[in-house]
């Protein structure tokens, strides 16, 4: 039987013009599937590179006097979406390392460090690089529901009654301490500030302010700072080019 | 014939190289292998003869076709048996077959060996001792089943169970021992040494 059997499988690789696969399909599999995996390392990077950007509108020490806890502005704060996109793209890495040809041997704790502190590391690279700033503007001009799911910080500075107000400046006269902002429901406010932030306050460009309602549509601020991530967000608010000068504010269709 | 006397000087690797060549020189390395991984088929739950030998034959077509995926970095053994290990596992899977408890060819060196590393009683009777743990053997979950055969029976060292299952040294060893904790749990206690 075992004899019959041996030749019955030459006899099959003869008759059917059998030849084994060529070395090249094989170098091209494991080549693709390193790839996949440099690719998820890649994207996964370009996730921590915009959670360290988004982090720029993010502290608690400027968020701590609204009463909020550690723990409520941690939930708050987090990135949710850009967290699951590093998690599955950590998994697609750690999946594709393991089935590399030797891929198998290493332990998973060792290979799942491995792409998390790659990640972290290519990420904080892309971040000095300004890849989190360019990727946060190209989803800040397009994506829907930016402020939602990409940017949660824009939904905490968008409630003036708690005495935050972020929006993109309209008009500002020079000299004058207050400015013209519109907000992302598209409602216009008149903002009183300190001259000392006047270094935030540049028309064409959004800030967040901290203070009080003072009347219809008008805002006191007691501190304002720049609002990077998400300034390409505010730019769908503009509806007019502004141009200022010393007499006045003039905004041009 | 004439390649006869030669087939048992020549290493794997080289048995490769010439199937690679001449695709007639494959039957060496089918001769050289066949036995083994008839009884690792078999032991894995092949139900009977006939399939073991359609297992086979699938098995032995892919090694061919695969030749030149083989990585010198491994033994050869390794490599074949993984390919057999998965030709089976997908083999019962295919024919939603669940391995077959009574038809798996365990040799008593194997079970010997598996009882005193068990630490099992010896002054049980070895025959009704050597049924035990083949029942026993069967009751438990296949992933431990699968490593108890590579160990014991196919006698396959640390490395060689990590390539051929594709899991790393710490996952063998960890699985292992499960497996053979299971294995005791399913054995009557009074049959355990240190009870």
């Amino acid at each position: 039987m075992q004899v019959e059997l041996g030749q019955k499988i030459i006899d099959k690789i003869k008759a059917d013009s059998l030849s084994p696969k060529p070395r090249w399909h094989f170098l091209v599999r494991e080549w693709l599937v390193w790839m996949m995996g440099a690719l998820a390392l890649i994207v996964g990077a370009a996730s921590v590179s915009v959670m360290r950007y988004l982090a720029e509108n993010s502290s608690w020490a400027v968020q701590a006097p609204y009463g909020q806890t550690f723990a409520g502005w941690l939930l708050l704060s987090l990135p949710y979406f850009w967290l699951f996109l590093l998690g599955l793209f950590l998994w697609l890495f750690y999946y594709n390392l393991k089935h590399t040809k030797r891929g198998y041997r290493y332990p998973m704790i060792y290979v799942a460090g491995i792409a998390l502190f790659g990640s972290i590391l290519l990420g904080l690279a892309f971040y000095t690089l300004g890849v989190g700033s360019a990727i946060d503007g190209v989803l800040g001009r397009k994506a829907p529901l930016y402020a939602h799911v990409f940017n949660p910080h824009i939904d905490f500075w968008s409630a003036p009654e708690e005495g935050r107000l972020a929006g993109l400046v309209v008009a500002h006269v020079e000299g004058e301490d207050t400015f013209r902002l519109i907000d992302r429901k598209r409602g216009e406010w008149i903002v009183t500030y300190n001259p000392r932030d006047d270094i935030f306050v540049v028309v064409g460009q959004p800030l967040r302010a901290m203070g009080t309602i003072s009347g219809e549509q008008s805002f006191e601020a007691v501190r304002i700072m720049r609002m990077r991530p998400g300034r390409e967000y505010f730019q769908r608010f503009g509806p007019t080019v502004i141009s200022v000068s010393g007499s006045g504010m003039h905004r041009n269709k | 014939m004439e390649n006869q006397p030669l087939e048992s000087e020549l290493d794997d690797a080289e048995l490769v190289r010439l199937s690679l060549a001449d695709p007639a020189q494959f039957s060496l390395i089918i001769a050289r292998y066949k036995d083994r991984l008839l009884r690792y088929v078999r032991r894995l739950g092949a139900s009977n003869l006939e399939d073991a030998e359609d297992i086979l034959q699938d098995l032995f077509l892919k090694v061919y076709l695969n030749l030149n995926d083989f990585n010198q970095e491994l033994k050869f053994s390794s490599w074949i048996y993984r390919i057999a290990h998965n030709e089976s596992i997908s083999h019962f899977r295919k024919r939603q077959a669940r391995p077959e408890a009574y038809s798996i060819p365990l040799d008593t060196p194997g079970l010997q060996l598996l009882a005193n590393d068990l630490a099992l009683d010896r002054h049980v009777d070895a025959i009704l001792r050597d049924e035990a743990v083949s029942k026993a053997l069967m009751a438990i979950d296949p992933r431990h089943r699968e490593i108890i055969i590579l160990k014991f029976f196919e006698e396959k060292n640390y490395n060689e169970i990590s390539d051929i299952l594709k899991k790393p040294l710490g996952t063998v060893a960890s699985l292992l021992n499960r497996a053979k904790k299971s294995l005791k749990e399913t054995m009557p206690k009074e049959w355990h040494e240190n009870k």
